[in-house]
């Protein structure tokens, strides 16, 4: 299911909100509306944070993640870092990074097995990132474009990436990340994937003007038809206790 | 070339410590001194191409990186691999800025140690920039013609002895020392003109080149576990806080060790350690210890816990070495990369498990990166792998002589036997030697020959050089350019073999790169006239031949369809013609209608005074009767203006 | 190792998106994300420029109103209303980028003109939009200032009326190129002659004003003030006036004999009272040509105590100089000289003098011009012997004390019977206002005398005359802009004059330059009418060089030097419509 808002009249949700298959972050609003879809969505099955980063709102833009780990950076306050903490599963790892390019919601794009990021990120950082996260990781550009987080959208089931990839580069992405991607747009024609669509494998939320065309595309790229929760995440507990057998 | 060879064992990548039996007898060392007896120089025409490793195989797969040029992968794992190549991100960060690097630079740009003369070390700790590296090129090619200059073949006697010195620096200086085969391998997939080379820092100190190759033998694992025992090196690195060690055993692991390291491949390593303390300050640099050295102690926060910092990190070292002796008593040789001030975590100190004067201590003889444990197996691999190049006798010696030519005149007293520096700064030979520029320049001229289509001078180009070049490669770029002429000698007269696949074009056939249907039909009929020559339909991918018959049949069909869709357009234009007249004529009376219009118009303007500005005496009055001129005939307007006129400059005159 | 470089297939460097609103396919190309249907749809680039505008036309004039207070006339479907149709959306037009507009024809009567226009804007990001409208322009009639107050006979606020009571206009043509040298009729609308002088009309009193402090400056003047209620609102206690300035020159011209009255002359430096007036600048310079002693009379002293001229330019006689002695003074460019002299005229040639001052009728008198008399030369001066003047500052002189002959300025009779064309010419304000019946025969000089008959006649020597003055004296033509005259016309003259069977036309001419003073301009108003062709400046000539090569000629003639001259008359010579707006 893709599930349209906007937070507070804006339609860049991906700003303001982090969605993996384990958790989702949300950014502290005036009203609930915002964290109520979320919740109508999504509660019971993941927990939803409310938190800022670094006193900001901005949660979606700072922060990387997936299933395995979430990666914070270095203006997070050890308040929010603890009630983070608090409030993620155990299984998840959260790290703090000391990294230049502190937005890493921008320059990290990743699902549960593979990242791509922005060819300038330290080499540490891209350490960190292989370990926490529990991805391989590589140095890409997407459509030209440095800021790999602000340019597609990854799930375990597929991705939307830049509406200027290239088919060759598009090619290329997609056999890297093992997924198939398509080039499409959100928020009725902006190319800032990022920013209007967070997507885990079973649900999305895109931001409100996004058009039933724009939704269609995001449905079939990420195979939320009938997808349901409960099936992915058996799935996963599947795949996790073979993983660990 | 060597894509047209049974598959080399040297594709994989050989250990120094594990060189095949039959390969290892067959070893010469090349060495400069060695040179100077040994000079067969048969084939002249024989140059060979210098490839990476990698080669890359040809297959139909297509997976290729769109940021690197001319990639091309088997398997998705090999592209994944290129993708976390550091080639490759360097061409992520390059192909921002525009320019991307293909394979062969890049290497000359960071691996400047493994150049093919294999003698070229700068110290340079970081690699280089992509343009730094540029400038250095230039600045080497300069150095080299200087050098040629300077290095006259002169008989006499002082300059043969300083000649003679020369090469014995020159050969004690060298960073790799490089062994060829004697004959051809051919189970093993080595051609003759192949040069294995080794890194110095390996082997013990030797003056005669010979010592080298028995060091090589004596080196070689049995193969037996027990009798080798568990051989052992030891890489540590220490640099801006960062310091990376590992015990690696030299023997490689057998499949069914666990590997713990990532990416390790088949290595065994012993034991590792990485750790870092913030000791240097970002953008600044430098180590605090240094700083207060040069001034005064700076007493700022961060500046006590960098204090603090470079403090934790040499006891934590010297901690490790002490919980590593063992290991490290047992290394045939030690690795270390570590300033003079980090030195001083391995020796120098009370309890000290290493000792300066300890003759296994080596540094590594190419620039290093940060250190951690990925650098750490790349310099495993660095030092341990075979590297392989192919030159002829002619260009390796050329090359010799650039570099001997290149070494300082004997003023200074020469160094004694280079323990504690195996592998001394030596100035970097230039890269493309004269030889290779001229393959270069030759095949541009022949790209540019196939694409302006000169046939003429390419007969002569072809048979003098042909053999320099793959033929299906040529091939392809020819069909790619469209140039028939040139295609039908290549495939009738020279009887180019188009069924090879083609590298550059992900292994497709030059039949496949034809850009035009003309094109086509010239592989078609010669696949027609030659049936018996290659196999058309499968190897070159030729669907079918062509006989002249056939071709005539075509052409007569499509004339006839030509020919009535010309009556067809024909007809069409007539009527349109046609109508085009008539429209033209109606365009034509309307024109002259509003022309005279315009002119009656302009008339009536001008009279009323069609001054523009209103900087001037302005024409107040006049349009008083203007307004029934329009009807008026053109004399009678003339008229009526006339005394219009007349009757102004009456007035304007007034009484004189 | 060069790469081979096959160009990849095309195909795959493009990049296809489905459009966000219909779900087409379309390449990414745009940055939009959107087909260029959907676009359309979505986004107005014309949004907020108005469609429909206003034209202001005067009927009168048929001018444009170009924003905010010019009117331009202007062609239909010109450039120049283009750009006044796209001002009117000048403002919103700043937001996009203009492309292109054009007319679409309408019919004139429909009072509307149409504009299409086609612009570019970029929206959303990195996306141009291209979009092009119709502007409808209603042309709304009315009245511009100028023709409203030509409606209501307003046209003037402020005139200036310059007089000067002579029987010549010669200082009106000096004023004239004063005027042009200065530019100081720029902001004039409306000049009319009228008895003794010229009326110059301004729309506003300052100009009128400026005008005045213009020729105060020139010509010695008092000036007049007076104004006239037009019309006064009681309410806002506002009036509109028109201004009046009366303007009078000093009735002393150049070359003119002065007899002063005696206490004035004393006052005046104890001058001689019977003086020539050798300059005219602001002021009024007397020159005692006996005594080189000099004076120069300012207007407010002049207008305290006028006086007249005792005998004016036309009253000059020929003298022929027998003999001149330097006698000692010298005053600048005046040496004072005896002189000995004799009529040149036809009829004082053998007779003898009624007073008997000589058979032979020879004259002594002293004289300034010492410097550039030589003997034979021609000369002219007052006759003073048998002149009759009412005048009563002169009967009281003394009459012994009366010279017979008192020289005004040397002539070059010979050389003016060649009447070789000037190779200079003059402006005029205003061209000559021809009629158009008989454009080719009308004379008239500038500002001046364009009635014809015998005024016309008087105008024409007076002109001559000026330029005489001109050719003669450096200081008057420093103070005035010269022009070159075209060469070609000079040698077309010279052509046609060159021949031997001249017509009787300019022969006649040649008696009357003769005598210096009655003969007006020649015009050549037959002959042929390649000569017509602005020739107003030219005094053509009678007589080529070679025919006359044994006549004396005047060695020191004042000949105009080529680098005094200004270029490019005809560039700043007034177009036709330029001068229709002068009236």
């Amino acid at each position: 299911m893709a599930v349209r808002t906007q937070f507070e009249n804006s339609t860049d949700i991906g700003v303001f909100s982090k969605l993996t298959n384990a958790y989702c972050l949300t950014a502290l609003a005036s009203s609930t509306n915002f964290y109520s879809v979320f919740e109508s969505e999504l509660a019971d099955v993941i927990p939803i944070v409310h938190t800022t980063i670094g006193g900001t709102r901005i949660v979606g833009r700072l922060t990387a993640g997936n299933r395995h780990g979430l990666l914070v950076p270095s203006t997070t306050t050890d308040q929010e870092l603890q009630h983070l903490r608090n409030a993620l599963p155990p299984s998840v790892a959260i790290q703090r990074i000391e990294e230049r390019l502190s937005a890493l919601g921008n320059v990290i794009a990743c699902n549960d097995y593979v990242a791509l990021v922005h060819p300038d990120i330290d080499r540490e950082t891209e350490e960190i990132i292989a370990d926490t996260l529990k991805v391989e990781v590589f140095r890409q550009t997407v459509a030209n474009n440095v800021l790999v987080g602000s340019y597609c959208a990854l799930s375990n089931q597929g991705g939307l990436v830049h509406p200027k990839t290239s088919r060759s580069e598009l090619d290329e992405l997609s056999s890297l990340l093992q997924v198939p991607l398509v080039a499409g747009t959100v928020n009725r024609g902006s190319e800032v994937i990022g920013a209007g669509l967070v997507v885990n494998d079973w649900c999305a939320f895109t931001g409100l003007d996004t058009t039933a065309t724009e939704i269609s595309v995001i449905e079939a790229t990420f195979r939320l038809q009938g997808q349901t929760s409960a099936a992915v995440i058996g799935e996963m507990r599947d795949s996790l206790i073979d993983h660990y057998v | 070339m060597s894509s047209s060879t049974p598959v080399s064992i040297l594709s994989r990548g050989i250990s120094v410590y594990s060189i095949p039996p039959e390969l290892l007898s067959n070893l010469t060392v090349r060495s400069i001194q060695a040179q100077q007896s040994n000079e067969p120089s048969d084939e002249t025409a024989e140059k060979a191409v210098v490839q990476t490793v990698q080669a890359t195989l040809p297959s139909g797969a297509g997976l290729s990186c769109q940021t690197c040029p001319n990639t091309n992968f088997d398997t998705v794992e090999e592209q994944r691999t290129h993708f976390k190549s550091d080639w490759h991100r360097y061409n992520a960060k390059a192909k921002l800025t525009g320019r991307t690097v293909s394979a062969e630079e890049w290497d000359g740009m960071v691996e400047g140690i493994s150049s093919i003369s294999g003698s070229g070390s700068e110290s340079s700790g970081s690699s280089s920039s992509g343009s730094s590296s540029q400038s250095k090129v230039a600045r080497l090619l300069k150095r080299q013609t200087i050098g040629n200059g300077l290095n006259p073949e002169d008989d006499d006697d002082e300059e043969a002895l300083e000649l003679a010195d020369r090469q014995r620096r020159a050969h004690l200086r060298t960073a790799v020392i490089w062994f060829s085969p004697t004959t051809s391998l051919d189970s093993l997939g080595i051609p003759k003109d192949t040069q294995l080379g080794v890194h110095r820092a390996l082997f013990p100190p030797f003056d005669t080149a010979a010592d080298y190759l028995t060091e090589l033998k004596r080196m070689q694992l049995t193969g037996n576990e027990n009798q080798d025992g568990e051989r052992r090196l030891t890489l540590l690195m220490v640099a801006g806080g960062h310091f990376a060690g590992m015990v690696v055993s030299i023997r490689p692991r057998a499949k069914n060790e666990r590997q713990e390291v990532k990416g390790a491949g088949d290595i065994r390593i012993l034991k590792h350690k990485t750790f870092h303390r913030y000791t240097t300050r970002k953008k600044q640099g430098g180590s605090q210890a240094l700083n207060d050295n040069a001034k005064s102690k700076a007493v700022s926060a961060g500046a006590m816990l960098r204090r603090y910092g470079e403090q934790a990190l040499q006891e934590e070292i010297r901690a490790l070495m002490i919980d590593w002796e063992e290991d490290l008593a047992a290394s045939e040789r030690i690795f270390i990369r570590a300033s003079t001030h980090g030195k001083k975590s391995f020796w120098g100190y009370d309890g000290a498990v290493l000792h300066k004067t300890d003759d296994r201590i080596r540094v590594f003889p190419f620039p290093t990166r940060r250190p951690t444990l990925q650098e750490l197996l790349r310099c495993w691999n660095e030092l341990t792998r075979l590297k392989v190049s192919r030159l002829s006798e002619e260009a390796l010696q050329a090359l010799d002589d650039a570099y001997i030519a290149s070494l300082q005149p004997k003023n200074k007293p020469i160094k004694a036997a280079p323990v504690s520096t195996p592998a001394p700064v030596v100035p970097a030979v230039p890269k493309l030697s004269p030889e290779e520029e001229a393959r270069v320049d030759r095949r541009k001229r022949l790209e540019e020959m196939i694409r302006k289509g000169r046939l003429d001078a390419l007969k002569p180009f072809w048979t003098k050089y042909q053999s320099d070049y793959q033929p299906s490669e040529i091939l392809g770029f020819v069909a790619a350019a469209g140039q028939e002429d040139i295609l039908r000698y290549l495939l009738e007269e020279e009887r180019s073999d188009p069924t090879q696949p083609i590298e550059t074009a992900n292994g497709r056939r030059a039949y496949e790169l034809s850009s035009t249907k003309i094109i086509r039909n010239v592989f078609r009929r010669v696949a027609y006239n030659h049936p018996d020559w290659y196999d058309w339909v499968n190897q070159a991918r030729v669907p079918s031949g062509l006989s002249d018959e056939l071709e005539a049949e075509q052409n007569s069909k499509k004339a006839d369809r030509r020919k009535g869709l010309k009556e067809k357009l024909k007809e069409r234009e007539k009527t349109r013609l046609a109508e085009a007249e008539n429209e033209e004529k109606a365009q034509l009376e309307a024109e002259a209608q509003r022309k005279k219009e315009d002119e009656m118009r302009k008339v009536a303007l001008s009279l009323n005074g069609g001054g523009t500005g209103n900087t001037g005496p302005q024409k107040l009055g006049g349009k008083v009767g203007g307004e029934g001129l329009g009807g008026m005939s053109q004399e009678m307007r003339m008229q009526i203006e006339r005394e219009r006129r007349a009757r102004a400059a009456e007035a304007r005159f007034g009484r004189g | 190792m060069v790469a081979m470089q096959y160009e990849p297939d095309s195909a795959g460097q493009e990049s296809y998106i489905l459009c966000a609103d219909c779900g087409t396919v379309i390449s990414s190309a745009n940055g939009a994300g959107l087909c260029v249907g959907c676009l359309r749809n979505t986004v107005d680039i014309t949004e907020g420029i108005p469609k429909e505008a206003t034209l202001n036309f005067c009927r009168g004039c048929e001018r444009f109103l170009s924003p905010p207070q010019t009117w331009v006339s202007c062609q239909p479907e010109s450039r120049e209303l283009l750009a006044i149709c796209l001002k009117k959306i000048a403002r919103p037009l700043l937001k996009v980028r203009l492309i292109d507009a054009s007319f679409i024809w309408t019919e004139p009567h429909s009072r509307r003109v149409k504009v299409k226009v086609t612009i570019q804007k970029e929206v959303l990001a990195n996306t141009v939009l291209q979009q092009t409208f119709e502007l409808l322009l209603v042309v709304h009639t009315g009245q511009c200032p100028q023709c409203t107050r030509l409606a209501a006979k307003n046209t003037w606020k402020a005139s200036v009326q310059v007089r000067q009571k002579v029987t010549h206009k010669r200082t009106f043509l000096w004023l004239e190129q004063l005027i042009l040298k200065h530019n100081a009729h720029k902001d004039t609308i409306n000049i009319a002659e009228k008895r003794d002088g010229l009326d110059f009309f301004y729309a506003e009193r300052n100009t009128a004003i400026k005008m005045v402090e213009f020729l105060a400056g020139v010509v010695p003047v008092r000036s007049k003030a007076s104004e006239q209620l037009i019309s006064n609102d009681t309410h806002s206690n506002t009036s509109n006036y028109k201004f009046t300035y009366s303007v009078e020159i000093v009735p002393v011209c150049k070359d003119d004999l002065v007899c002063l009255p005696r206490n004035q002359a004393k006052a005046w430096g104890n001058i001689s009272p019977l003086t020539i007036c050798s300059r005219v600048g602001n002021t009024i310079h007397l020159l005692d040509p006996m005594t080189l002693q000099q004076t120069d009379v300012t207007a407010p002293v002049y207008w305290r105590q006028p006086f007249d001229s005792l005998a004016t330019v036309t009253d000059l006689v020929e003298f022929i100089v027998l003999d001149v002695e330097p006698s000692g003074p010298i005053r600048g460019k005046y040496v004072l000289a005896d002189a000995q002299i004799v009529r040149s005229s036809g009829n004082g040639n053998n007779n003898v003098d009624d007073e008997g001052m000589g058979d032979d009728g020879i004259f002594h008198t002293r004289t300034h011009l010492g410097g550039i008399l030589q003997p034979g030369d021609t000369v002219l001066g007052y006759h003073l012997t048998n002149a009759n003047f009412n005048d009563e500052a002169f009967e009281s002189l003394d009459v012994d004390r009366i010279p017979d002959v008192i020289l005004v300025k040397k002539t070059y009779p010979n050389r003016r019977k060649k009447s070789k064309p000037r190779n200079w010419k003059l402006r005029s304000i205003a061209k000559e206002a021809e009629d158009v019946n008989e454009s080719e025969k009308t004379v008239g000089r500038g500002a001046l005398g364009r009635r014809g008959g015998v005024d016309q006649k008087n105008v024409e020597r007076d002109y001559e005359l000026f330029l005489r003055d001109l050719e003669e004296d450096k200081e008057m033509r420093a103070a005035i802009n010269l022009y070159k005259a075209q060469q070609k016309q000079q040698e077309e003259e010279a052509d046609q004059d060159g021949d031997v069977g001249m017509s009787d036309q300019p022969t006649t001419a040649n008696k009357k330059s003769g005598s210096g003073q009655k003969g007006g301009k020649k015009r050549s108003t037959t002959t042929n009418t390649g000569m017509q062709v602005d020739q107003d400046m030219v005094v053509p000539s009678a007589q080529g060089d070679d025919t006359d090569a044994d006549d004396e000629e005047e060695e020191d003639f004042p000949e105009i030097d080529m680098d005094e001259l200004l270029e490019h008359f005809e560039e700043m010579e007034m177009g036709p419509e330029e001068a229709e707006q002068e009236q």
